[in-house]
């Protein structure tokens, strides 16, 4: 397999032209200044396909008729073009691209970076692919200003969710669109961060409004790598990382969880000594006599290896580009069976086909495995008192020995099981660009995304969940997607000279997606040889699901720009989308911005750029799943005697059938603003958006017979403000030294809910009421929607509380050590009515980078922080670590002896410990060294050995150091079962280009 | 190049059009059922009746609490102890007996009134397209036979419903959206209630027959067996009394041999309604833990291994407690312990056989006493255990059983006839039928008779079947029983250590359960929470 794909890459290897020479031209190129040379500069004959480059110390020799024009460019510099006369000898110097005159992609186009008028932020490439990883959105986290990361799944092949500026909806979904080279994807991870050449964020309703649909959340930008005229290059680039189990918690070991769990039983019991019988079991005490004691995480986690290959070839003439690359990556999790493989091919491929006509068409060939630990595993739980390993030092099935059979030994339970999925994407896309006039351009652009994913489970006969019976249980699961996309794009520069610049964008589209879903579950396996595959003969269920969603859509943007100052855009956007109900599909959104360049008016020697930008607009999100506005059955079955006949139940979701679009409308102002030689550059934003006909899921009185509806009503509001800047601190020719500081807030508010009223029975006032959403969030007027809703925690009652005379009355049937929490109305019980809202949401975050070059040597260092961050901590909410029946993090918890006030006491009938969630309801904020990077850029010599145009070899630490008071693996991961600890990685790597 | 051109333009125009034809955009079930299927053909109408089975099974198969929910009532009651677990909770008060924060309440109360509403919402809709379809003149057999079980299920439902609330309201039309908003002021009155009890059962009765093809479907006999309950629960023992005589005369229902009534998958003449499980079978359902609640955890005893004989694999959440085990040892011989109830485990595991004990010997290590607090390990390990549940296909270790759950049995009938009877002065047929019973088990007929011995024999049949609480509650002696025979008195003062001895919480106004405060947040602002818990 992985040998067609190498074969498939070469063929792709262009042909060099040769063309008849006339005069043999000499030179040097260098570095305006810093009066470096520049090796590796392109030189090409305009209008042909001959070309050059110049060697490690600024040379080339090229031959060229006179009258031609040569051009010079380099990756960074602003090229340049030559005429050629006589002269045979010519001393080329480049300047270094003034990053203003960047182009930048927006939607549906390009634009100069000094001329955008919406919000876009910029993601440094370099910077943020500096981690091993295949979860781009990772690569994101603290690279721009408004865009918030969150961990989602550290397993290999995982992924984490995006949130750029605030949720928007509650129900319909925040992740943001993702557009790479065009084309909308689904998934994030499915782009190699290797092929990535630049990553943009339109966070504002002008920048977005052309994406309608789905655009509410905001829209990511990726361009992959493309190739360039006359300029070939040969890449590779290679990692290997070391990943390590982080935490910043010890867990009770056997003398701990001795004293824990008798701690716990003193409690229970009310007895100082309590018998040994009530602690422990028969087994246990057996193990305990014989100092038995297990380190789970030390015999089941390893440091686990990850690698990653990366070739690229890129090829350009005048008329055709090729850009192929071909990756892959493969990690191993520290939890045995999991792991991730990816092999990834790349085409991006483009055409003159006539002087009109040109094309451009775009294939990624992807194969995916990945292969997960058997559900649940959770070490931290483990009793550190258990026997998993018999006396010839076999794996046991049950770590408490057969009489307690519920206590089932993980390491069996991995060992016996499977659970693999392979993912297969193919993407194709074909686009025509037409010159139906000098300024007028049709494109036909035409995509088609086939990802296919076969996934097995299997739990062999001796598994806890295959066995007793069952001779093995295999899941297997196919799914089926298909999304297409057509496109009619017309573009017409209307007016370009220097007063006057006006060019209007009309987009016509269709996308439909496509869905299937099979599933089966069978028992009754012939062997465990053939794991899921083998043939079973008993099938427990079948399912199938189908789905289909469509959008159509047309848009109209025109651009105006007066003496290159003043700036307008506006865009408007029609969709209508298959999801909503009949009479409710279609959604129109319009937005307008302006901007000033004030700069030019200033003419301020230290004031390089200063740009004032507003804008205000609407967009749309369609995020619901489909047959929402439909009534639909469940099928279920039932066995009547030894019959099983067919039955279906009505779906506890209630139809809506007045579903439709949720709208956002954002207000933004910025300013960008580039000081002392554009060294201190920057970006303000505020921004307040506002999304009304919230998507909501709203509980049903449980008298209606249904649980759930979908509808839209209410209003929901985010602010905030942004800060990004860099400071080119040192900047000369051996030494570098930038400062970065990207920092965010946003405040989430609900305005309106359903409007309806209740009369509070105390004061006989009318309130809003508040309503609560399928995952139990509480929604409520003036409250985020991340809050936590809950008595408020007052810490640990303590035995003075119970004396007479005490401030404190203690609730009934409390005791010392457990949870105190206030009683907010002071009306002697603790109910709903002292129930306080806390917001979950971070108060900020952000970032702080640095990068250092001394010569060929750099380093760079990112420290991310998140502030006023409030998560549930289930470890710490969990009744059982209370009742210590479970291991857990060493805690200096409430005894008698050393009394605390913040932790409660342990107590083997942890139901008398009420408030848990109040308790373990702690502040997750923390500072985290992300990022340190160490390289060195081969130098002549080295290049001139190794044959190299460049190359690079560095070490990067991630994860290296984390400050937080929350208990866990990271910060951002809940301690619970099933969760994959994000790990600490060392990475070596190597970049070479030939 | 003009082909090119021309190719272009085709592929430009193709794909455009394509999306201009109607209902482009229009969103289609592709693998699903509609609703309106289920509501408008006698098809949809036999399939969603199959899904009120299924449904009507759920509270068994929930893994909520270690599967504790369908054990809820009978912690509640009088002869239980529970020892540990979630279940223990209900049992002991701290859960279920208010509504401050109370997450047994919110959690298992809010759940028994959903489920319940829930399979009225779906009868409703059954009902209101049968009677369509019949307006339109259809008439098979088939369909008014569901009908039938649609409006057992509604009825059953209310009757539970009000059992358990007593402050429910009666809603006989579909929900709609734009009728799922409305908010109930108040309750419904009692009359109302039994009115549409009596009427959907009374259709039942009518259509039923006593047989059926496929075992577990309602019948003749189970929907009169419930009417009776219902005339029963309005003092009407006149009318219970003739259900009942006929009910036994005439249906083909008789009580078993007493080491059958258990037995297998319980089909057989005594069963009037049991809830169907199969294990690995579509449509089986997933399994229910009852067996694992209610037998003991002897197998933490050295020399004891879990087995079949000693009632499978158990965990000693609940057990019968001593006022229960009390009565089942009045009489000698009393042949239902060892069939439906587990007095003894016996040692039967070589290899850990502790010294002096041979196999075969009965567990009796621990004592009911305060000395040393080995009333827990009593409890835990060693108490009397119900076998009703017992799945004796499933491999001895496994806590997931498969049984048929047993609803309403001949026996109750019997007992409820006595009962009524009894009330009716017929003291010669109240003891026949009380005997009926009594002898079945081997025990002596009594002589005389009183609601006291009828209830007492009620406790040794019918034990942890999930009718003594309403039956209980229904003759008013809820209360007074649960202050008498509530736990065990080493129990319930252990449980006072870490919170209140449930004696002191357990009040009078109890026996109606607390509407969970997430249902109420939910209804009108004026509707009624049940007296006693504001």
């Amino acid at each position: 397999m992985r040998k067609i794909f190498y074969s498939i890459l070469f063929l792709f290897f262009l042909p060099t032209f040769l063309l008849s020479q006339n005069l043999s031209i000499t030179g040097v190129i260098k570095d305006s200044e810093t009066e470096e040379p520049l090796p590796g500069a392109t030189v090409i004959v305009a209008g042909s396909s001959q070309g050059t480059i110049s060697d490690f110390d600024g040379n080339f020799t090229i031959s060229a008729p006179v009258g031609a024009s040569l051009s010079f460019s380099s990756l960074g510099y602003q090229p340049q073009l030559v005429l050629v006369d006589q002269d045979t000898v010519l001393n080329i110097n480049l300047s270094p691209n003034n990053e203003l005159d960047e182009i930048v992609v927006v939607g549906y186009g390009s634009q100069k970076r000094s001329n955008i008028v919406g919000s876009v932020a910029t993601v440094n490439v370099d910077k943020a692919t500096q981690n091993p990883t295949t979860n781009v959105s990772e690569l994101l986290r603290g690279r721009a200003a408004g865009v918030q990361v969150n961990l989602g799944d550290a397993r290999p092949g995982g992924n984490s969710n995006i949130v750029i500026r605030g949720n928007v909806s509650v129900a319909g979904g925040n992740n943001p669109l993702i557009i790479v080279d065009g084309l909308p994807f689904d998934n994030l991870n499915d782009i190699a961060p290797e092929d990535i050449q630049s990553i943009e964020i339109l966070k504002d309703a002008v920048s977005t409004s052309i994406y309608g649909a789905r655009a509410s959340n905001g829209v990511i930008l990726i361009t992959t790598k493309k190739a360039k005229a006359g300029y070939s290059s040969f890449n590779y680039s290679g990692f290997v990382t070391t990943q390590t189990l982080t935490r910043n918690f010890d867990l009770y070991d056997g003398q701990g969880y001795y004293q824990f769990r008798t701690d716990a039983w003193k409690a229970r019991l009310g007895l100082e000594n309590p018998p040994l019988r009530f602690v422990w079991n028969e087994f246990e005490l057996d193990l305990i006599y014989n100092d038995n004691i297990v380190d789970w995480e030390d015999l089941a986690l390893n440091d686990a290896l990850l690698t990653s290959h990366a070739l690229s070839y890129s090829s350009g003439t005048e008329k055709s580009t090729v850009y192929s690359s071909l990756n892959y990556f493969t990690q191993d999790g520290i939890i045995p069976n999991s792991g991730f493989d990816r092999l990834q091919f790349k085409l991006n491929y483009s055409h003159q086909l006539t002087d009109k006509l040109n094309m451009e068409g775009i294939i990624n060939i992807q194969n995916a495995d990945q292969s997960r630990e058997t559900g649940g595993l959770f070490l931290a739980n483990l009793s550190p008192i258990a026997k998993p390993f018999d006396d010839n030092g076999d794996l046991v099935k049950y770590y408490f020995g057969q009489e307690n059979a519920s206590a089932i030994n993980p390491l069996w339970d991995q060992r016996e099981s499977v659970d693999e999925t392979e993912t297969n994407l193919t993407d194709i896309s074909l686009r025509f660009n037409y010159d139906l006039l000098p300024k007028l351009t049709y494109s036909l652009k035409t995509f088609y995304r086939n990802r296919n994913t076969d996934q097995g489970t299997y739990r062999s006969s001796l598994h806890s969940a295959g066995d007793e019976g069952n001779n093995g249980i295999g899941v297997l699961i196919d799914t089926q997607y298909k999304q297409l996309l057509v496109e009619h794009i017309l573009n017409y520069e209307i007016l370009t000279n220097d007063t006057h610049n006006l060019d209007f964008t009309g987009v016509h589209s269709f996308d439909e997606q496509n869905f299937k879903y099979n599933q089966l579950d069978k028992s009754d396996f012939v062997n465990d040889a053939l794991g899921y595959n083998g043939l079973a003969s008993n099938l427990l269920s079948n399912s199938r699901d189908v789905w289909r969603r469509r959008v159509l859509s047309f848009m109209g943007r025109v651009r105006y720009s007066l003496q290159d100052k003043y700036l307008v855009e506006i865009t408007t956007r029609a969709d209508g989308a298959s999801v909503f109900s009949d009479n409710n599909k279609w959604g129109l959104f319009p937005a307008l911005s302006a901007a000033y360049k004030l700069d030019q008016d200033l003419n301020l020697d230290s004031v390089d750029q200063l740009k004032i930008r507003l804008s205000y607009g609407a967009t749309g999100n369609q995020g619901i799943n489909p047959l929402e506005s439909l009534g639909v059955s469940n099928y279920n079955p039932y066995t009547f005697g030894d019959t099983t006949v067919s039955g279906s139940t009505a779906s506890s979701r209630l139809r809506n059938p007045n579903l439709q679009w949720e709208t956002t409308t954002t207000l933004n102002a910025g300013v960008d603003f580039g000081l002392l030689s554009n060294r201190v550059r920057g970006t303000v934003e505020y921004y307040k958006s506002n999304t009304t006909d919230l998507l909501l899921d709203r509980q049903l009185a449980s008298s209606s017979g249904y649980t759930i509806t979908r509808f839209n009503v209410g209003e929901l509001q985010n602010t905030g403000f942004e800060l990004t800047l860099n400071n080119s601190i040192i900047r000369n020719k051996d030494v570098n030294l930038d400062l970065g500081l990207v920092w965010s807030t946003n405040q989430n508010e609900v305005i309106a809910l359903t409007g309806e009223t209740q009369i509070d029975p105390e004061t006989g006032a009318p309130y809003f009421i508040d309503i609560t959403d399928t995952s139990g969030r509480r929604l409520s007027i003036g409250q985020s929607i991340n809050s936590l809703w809950m008595p408020e925690f007052a810490g640990i009652y303590q035995e003075a509380d119970f004396l007479e005379g005490s401030p404190i009355t203690p609730r009934v049937g409390a005791k010392p050590g457990h949870i105190r929490v206030i009683d907010q109305n002071q009306d002697g019980i603790i109910d709903i009515n002292d129930n306080i809202f806390i917001n979950a949401d971070p108060d900020w975050y952000g970032s702080i980078n640095a990068s250092l070059r001394i010569k060929n040597f750099d380093l760079f260092m990112d420290w991310y922080f998140v502030q006023g961050v409030t998560r549930i901590n289930s470890v710490l909410s969990n009744g059982e670590y209370w009742k210590a029946s479970v291991n857990g993090p060493v805690v200096p918890y409430y005894t008698a002896d050393a009394p605390s006030t913040i932790w409660p006491a342990a107590n083997a009938n942890a139901a008398w410990l009420k408030y848990l969630n109040s308790f373990a309801a702690q502040d997750a904020s923390y500072q985290r060294l992300r990022t340190l990077t160490v390289g060195y850029n081969f130098g002549d010599t080295l290049n001139q050995l190794l044959q190299t145009k460049s190359g690079r070899l560095y070490f990067t630490g991630t994860n290296l150091l984390t400050f937080t008071d929350f208990l866990s693996y990271s910060p951002e991961q809940d301690l619970s079962a099933g969760v994959f600890p994000e790990t600490l990685n060392m990475t070596l790597g190597i970049k070479l280009t030939f | 190049m003009k082909k090119i051109k021309f190719l272009l333009l085709i592929i430009a125009l193709g794909f455009s059009t394509s999306c201009y034809q109607e209902d482009f955009l229009k969103d289609e079930l592709l693998s699903n059922n509609s609703v309106d299927f289920l509501y408008s053909s006698s098809e949809g109408i036999a399939n969603a009746v199959v899904g009120l089975y299924a449904l009507n099974r759920e509270p068994y198969q929930r893994d909520w609490f270690n599967g504790a929910v369908p054990l809820i009532l009978q912690a509640k009651s009088d002869i239980s102890a529970g020892v540990d677990g979630e279940i223990s909770l209900f049992s002991n008060c701290f859960w279920g007996c208010g509504l401050d924060g109370d997450y047994g309440t919110e959690a298992a109360f809010g759940y028994f009134w959903a489920h319940n509403y829930r399979i009225i919402d779906i009868t409703n809709n059954i009902i209101l397209g049968g009677s369509t379809l019949i307006e339109n003149g259809n008439n098979e057999p088939e369909l008014l036979k569901n009908l039938a079980e649609a409006r057992t299920f509604r009825a059953h439902a209310y009757f539970t419903l009000y059992r358990l609330f007593q402050n429910i309201y009666l809603k006989t039309e579909p929900t709609n959206p734009e009728t799922a908003f409305d908010r109930p002021q108040d309750k419904s009155s009692k009359e109302e209630i039994f009115s549409l009890i009596r009427e959907d059962l009374l259709v039942a009765s009518e259509e039923l027959s006593y047989t059926t093809a496929q075992f577990g479907r309602w019948t003749k006999a189970a929907v009169d067996h419930v009417r009776a309950k219902v005339e029963m629960w309005d003092n009407n023992y006149s009318k219970a009394a003739e259900i009942i005589d006929d009910l036994i005369q005439n249906s083909p229902h008789s009580l078993v041999g007493v080491s059958q009534v258990f037995e297998g998958e319980l089909q057989h003449p005594e069963t009037l309604f049991a809830v169907n499980f199969k294990k690995n079978a579509v449509g089986g359902g997933a399994w229910h833990q009852m067996n694992w609640q209610t037998v003991a955890h002897y197998s933490a005893v050295p020399g004891m291994v879990q087995s079949l004989e000693n009632g499978g694999d158990g965990f000693g959440f609940i057990s019968l407690n001593p006022y229960a085990v009390n009565l089942l040892n009045a009489n000698p011989n009393d042949q239902r312990i060892g069939n439906y109830y587990i007095f003894e485990y016996l040692y039967n595991d070589e290899k850990t056989l502790p010294a002096g004990k041979n196999i075969g010997d009965p567990l009796d290590l621990y004592a009911n006493s305060a000395q040393d607090d080995d009333f827990f390990f009593y409890f835990k390990r060693q108490s009397p255990g119900v076998l009703k549940f017992l799945d004796n296909t499933v491999d001895p270790t496994d806590r997931m059983h498969f049984k048929n759950v047993m609803v309403y049995r001949l026996a109750e009938t019997y007992l409820l006839g006595a009962e009524a009877h009894f009330e009716l002065g017929n003291t010669a047929t109240a003891l026949q039928y009380l005997n009926a019973v009594r002898q079945r088990a081997g025990i002596n007929p009594a002589a005389s008779i009183s609601i006291e011995t009828i209830f007492e024999e009620r406790a040794r049949e019918l034990a942890f079947e999930g009718q003594r609480w309403y039956s209980l509650k229904r003759r008013g002696i809820l209360y007074d029983y649960l202050m008498d025979h509530m736990n065990s008195d080493l129990l319930n003062t252990y449980y006072a250590r870490n919170h209140v001895n449930p004696l002191e919480v357990y009040q009078p106004h109890m026996v109606n359960l607390p509407i969970p405060q997430g249902v109420l947040d939910l209804l009108g602002a004026s509707y009624p929470q049940n007296d006693g818990y504001n």
